[in-house]
């Protein structure tokens, strides 16, 4: 029997060395605000906003400055008050990314809060609405919005699952918010347990993160939290990712297009639930998260609880800077999160961390000479949503796009393992996160067409039956003409002179009172 | 004993042969189905820049050895060496004769200038104009696949080509 195939585990994954002791006793202190804050237009979901305020506006903490014009994503709020400025800057996103900015000006004046949610107003959709207004979304990293993650609900919600899983080496702010906001964590869940009627909540968290757990015990020990429960999880990577969380959870393997509302399961991250529970209860926006910054390379590593906007520059300063000849920034964890080449670049609401490391902690080697592939099959084992890496790379690179859909490339959660296993240091994730672009617009591309070709023989059809239609009718009248419609025309004839000798009379009549009327 | 056996096998054999007969007749033909296979990779713009009035005529030609395979100016190379593999053929240059492949484009009626004249309508291939005489024309931007055949059926030149809207979130 293979790992994991015991219950309450997950397939694949690699242990990883957790370097988590860096950052996770410091306690969580108030980074400070910026002179600048800065908001990237393009959003998580792809969309980009359209900003609503004008340079040189001033603007107070939680005003919305920014609005994506299909309403999926909430609205960009700023979070400090100050002087709106735009700004064409670098950011991770692209070098062309337009940035939304404030000149803040330190008095960090907040606009009025939205009125606190109870009673009759504390209704499933005036919460939703809710959530989108004070810009709550995935705070793990995908970015996604909450209030469209609840609503693709059909049926009733069975269980919530807080996620305060970080199964990425270095970060531990999840956990640094759960040990000193254990209360507020679980308040704020169970209020959403009792809005959405789910019976049933979960915090899991990696088994070998025992003060996390303490905390959480000591809270529920008090017996004010009834549905609440612990859950441990295996100390693998990626034991936090959504998926292997639900089937580590219940042993479901969510297939392609569902997600875990589809099967009655919820999930949500440790600081969303906090940001939830602020929205609902203060009618706060989401104006700060808690960020790690770790690494070798940082003086006190440390979490920092930061204004969403704030650039990645004025945290490492908060840290005590750089130490001198590290100079390789990653944004986000070291298997998932992006390198990045400028300290201009701003957090943003699913920023986790923000590391400085020597490339030798590195898990996969970043810029190694790829080796010709071996077929070992290591990747396959350790995939975690057991895709085949090695089928798929084969088709990436020789852009066979029909093959790579069948193998599911889609499902690639683009976690990292199969680079690590790799002996032949192939950057496979690299590969997969090109291939996924190039294989979306080719799904588009192919739904165009097939929806061209369709239309077109609807055409094809149409006109075929028009012109059928135009011969049937002119045989008609040919047919009527040609045999035998003497009688009618004869009859016609016959009428027309009738009418005209009808018309004749009356015009004699109508001349008789004429030539009466003025006598 | 010999002629019934004769019968029974001679029996057999009609049967089945019969069988084979009606199966063979509801498949499509060879030809049938590599019209098909030729079709499915063309890019089904409707374009008629291969020469053909359509994607459907133009994978008929190919299937018949009575058209090249590079004479599809939006499918491009990759469509060239899809059909090589298919086909068996050598790869060859795209025909730029016909024309050069683009970035995806769908036509926009500028709507102030438009007299209402519906002959667009009758050029679209996939019935993306939506329009009737002496009414405003509008493309439909989802449907148009962006084959230029009604920028030359406009009296007023009002109708324009622009890029095609980013891919957005794709719905699986």
């Amino acid at each position: 029997m293979k790992p994991w195939q015991t219950p309450g585990d997950f397939c694949g994954g690699i242990p990883l060395a957790d370097r988590k002791s860096l950052s996770c006793e410091a306690p969580i202190r108030f980074a400070g605000t910026p002179h600048h804050l800065l908001y990237p237009l393009d959003l998580p979901s792809g969309h980009r906003a359209v900003p609503i305020v004008r340079a040189g506006d001033s603007v107070k903490s939680g005003m919305p400055m920014a609005i994506c014009p299909d309403g999926f994503d909430p609205p960009i709020c700023a979070t400090s008050s100050g002087i709106v400025i735009f700004q064409e800057g670098p950011s991770h996103l692209g070098p062309d990314t337009p940035l939304i900015g404030i000149e803040t000006d330190g008095l960090d004046l907040k606009s009025p809060p939205l009125p606190r949610l109870e009673g009759e107003a504390l209704c499933p959709e005036q919460v939703l609405e809710r959530l989108h207004a004070c810009g709550i979304l995935g705070m793990g990293g995908a970015g996604f919005p909450t209030n469209e993650k609840i609503k693709r609900l059909w049926g009733p919600l069975q269980l919530l699952i807080i996620n305060g899983a970080e199964c990425e080496p270095f970060l531990t702010c999840d956990e640094r918010a759960l040990r000193e906001k254990a209360n507020e964590v679980l308040r704020s869940a169970e209020l959403l347990a009792r809005i959405f009627n789910i019976p049933r909540i979960l915090v899991a968290l990696e088994s070998s993160r025992t003060s996390a757990m303490a905390s959480l015990r000591t809270a529920l020990n008090t017996g004010e939290f009834s549905l609440c429960g612990l859950f441990a999880l295996p100390d693998r990577y990626p034991a936090g990712g959504e998926r292997q969380l639900i089937q580590t959870v219940s042993g479901l393997r969510m297939n392609g297009g569902t997600h875990p509302v589809d099967h009655g399961m919820l999930c949500l991250n440790v600081q969303t639930v906090l940001a939830v529970g602020a929205a609902i209860e203060k009618g706060e926006s989401l104006t700060r998260r808690i960020i790690t910054i770790s690494g070798s390379g940082i003086q006190q590593p440390s979490n920092l609880d930061v204004l969403i906007g704030t650039p990645i520059e004025f945290l490492l300063e908060a840290c005590g800077g750089i130490r001198p000849g590290l100079q390789h920034l990653i944004l986000g964890g070291p298997m998932m999160g992006f390198s990045v080449s400028s300290t201009q670049i701003p957090v943003t609401k699913t920023t986790t961390a923000l590391l400085v490391l020597d490339p030798s902690e590195l898990p996969a080697p970043s810029n190694a000479v790829e080796q010709p592939c071996i077929r070992c099959g290591a990747c396959m084992d350790t995939c975690p949503q057991g895709l085949l890496p090695q089928s798929l790379h084969d088709q990436v690179r020789a852009k066979r796009m029909a093959e790579v859909e069948s193998l599911h490339l889609l499902d690639c959660i683009e976690c990292g393992c199969c680079d690590v296993v790799c002996p032949s240091l192939i950057p496979l994730t690299d590969r997969f996160r090109a291939g996924k672009k190039l294989l979306r617009r080719y799904l588009a591309d192919e739904r165009l067409a097939r929806k061209a070709q369709s239309r077109h023989q609807a055409r094809l059809a149409r006109l075929q039956r028009d012109q059928l239609e135009r011969e049937q009718e002119a045989e008609a009248r040919k047919n009527a003409l040609g045999q035998g419609a003497q009688p009618q025309i004869q009859e016609a004839l016959e009428r027309a002179r009738l009418k005209r000798a009808q018309r004749l009379n009356a015009a004699k009549d109508s001349g008789k009172t004429d030539d009466s009327e003025p006598n | 004993m010999t002629l019934i056996a004769v019968l029974l096998i001679v029996g057999l054999f009609g049967l089945l042969g019969l069988l084979l007969e009606t199966l063979a007749s509801r498949m499509p033909t060879n030809e049938e189905s590599l019209v098909l296979e030729i079709e499915a990779l063309l890019p089904q713009t409707q374009c008629a820049q291969c020469g053909f009035p359509g994607c459907r005529p133009y994978a008929e030609a190919i299937a018949r050895h009575e058209a090249d395979i590079n004479q599809c100016p939006p499918g491009g190379d990759p469509l060239i060496l899809a059909l090589a593999d298919l086909l068996g053929r050598e790869p060859m240059a795209a025909d730029e004769t016909r024309g050069r492949q683009k970035d995806p484009a769908v036509a926009v009626i500028d709507e102030p200038r438009c007299i209402g004249c519906a002959l667009c309508l009758k050029a679209c291939p996939v019935d993306a104009i939506l329009g009737a005489s002496r009414y405003l024309h509008t493309v439909i931007a989802d449907e148009c696949t962006g084959c230029e055949l009604c920028i030359p059926s406009c009296p007023v030149d009002c109708i324009e080509m622009v890029d095609r809207p980013a891919y957005g979130r794709l719905s699986r």
